[in-house]
């Protein structure tokens, strides 16, 4: 039986303690948001995640 | 995680999620579901490629589950989140193994906030030698491939303790399965540091847990079979300072409700 690949996400993606880069992307109102604008200072989970419509 | 929002709101988190739709298929799957924290369109999954989360292994992924991979599985972000402190660094992130996978939010707010899960809603209970388990899910219903949790609390009474792995010969952990059922996988029980204790006349260190503590199984159900039924099975071995009740297995049982995937 084939198995998934294994994959090692401490090297993927921004690192623990390091800065999360700018993202600025438009909303599902077309409004452009900045991501470190929109927490302002506070805590934020960012969710990354496959399509809405699949 | 909308019906979250409040909670993320207390903790003082922005919630955002980052997916290669358009503003158009955001939109309409906001209204639809009724969201209102920031769906962020990524078209052309340039962001995404930027953070270094295109997900490389979508095609092997896909022909894993017996599909063909198509057009809409390139340009999808390995699933998973990240904690942004105050500060704008990354406090934690937590990725799934497969594209299938999500979290579902009640774990996220536990695993990655701390925060508190509500009392459950609907539990089980079981007794037997000095040691009671509750047994309670992290929602009534699962959806494919969603992320649920199997809570267990435990409660030892004072004398009594429990072994956890690894073991020596002749003595039993504590294990917690879920009775196959079709489409289930299991991810590594979440359980608490257990404590060293020594027996005396005895040279061997066991682990033990003792008084009350939980532990947590995450699991989920990848295919739509509409409502199941858990069969929780708890084998253990519960001991006294002066003997050892043999070892056992408590089974509880748990209904789960079945939801639909979002689109089918």
């Amino acid at each position: 039986m084939s198995t998934l690949p294994a994959i090692d996400f401490d090297t993927i993606g921004p690192a623990v303690g390091a800065p999360f880069p700018e993202v600025q992307l438009p909303d599902q109102h077309g409004r452009v948001v900045d991501l470190h604008a929109l927490r302002a200072e506070r805590r934020a989970l960012v969710v990354f995640h496959r399509s809405a419509s699949w | 995680m909308q019906g979250h929002l409040a909670e993320f709101e207390r903790a003082g988190v922005a919630l955002v999620a980052v997916s290669y739709d358009s503003v158009a298929v955001l939109r309409e799957f906001a209204e639809r579901r009724g969201i209102t924290y920031p769906l962020l369109s990524d078209e052309g999954s340039q962001t995404i490629r930027a953070l270094g989360l295109l997900n490389q292994h979508a095609d092997e992924q896909v022909r894993f589950y017996g599909v063909t991979p198509r057009d809409e599985h390139q340009g999808i972000p390995y699933p998973g989140i990240f904690l942004i402190d105050e500060d704008g660094t990354v406090a934690e992130k937590q990725f799934e193994q497969s594209y299938r996978h999500r979290p579902v939010s009640a774990l996220v707010l536990d695993e990655v906030l701390g925060v508190a899960e509500p009392e459950p809603a609907a539990s089980v209970r079981a007794e037997r030698d000095g040691l009671q388990v509750v047994a309670w899910l992290d929602a009534p219903a699962y959806r494919p491939y969603q992320k649920l949790r199997l809570h267990l609390a435990f409660q030892l009474n004072p004398e009594v303790h429990i072994y956890a792995p690894p073991t020596p010969d002749g003595y039993v952990p504590l294990t917690v399965e879920i009775a196959p059922l079709e489409g289930l996988s299991v991810w590594p029980l979440a359980a608490p540091e257990p404590r060293p204790f020594q027996v005396a006349g005895l040279d061997e260190t066991f682990l033990v847990y003792e008084n009350g503590f939980r532990v947590a199984l995450p699991f989920s159900i990848d295919l739509t079979a509409g409502p199941v039924s858990l069969d929780i099975r708890v084998g253990y071995q519960a001991c006294t300072a002066t003997e050892c009740f043999p070892p056992d297995v408590l089974t509880l049982t748990l209904p789960l409700e079945s939801e639909d995937l979002i689109r089918d």
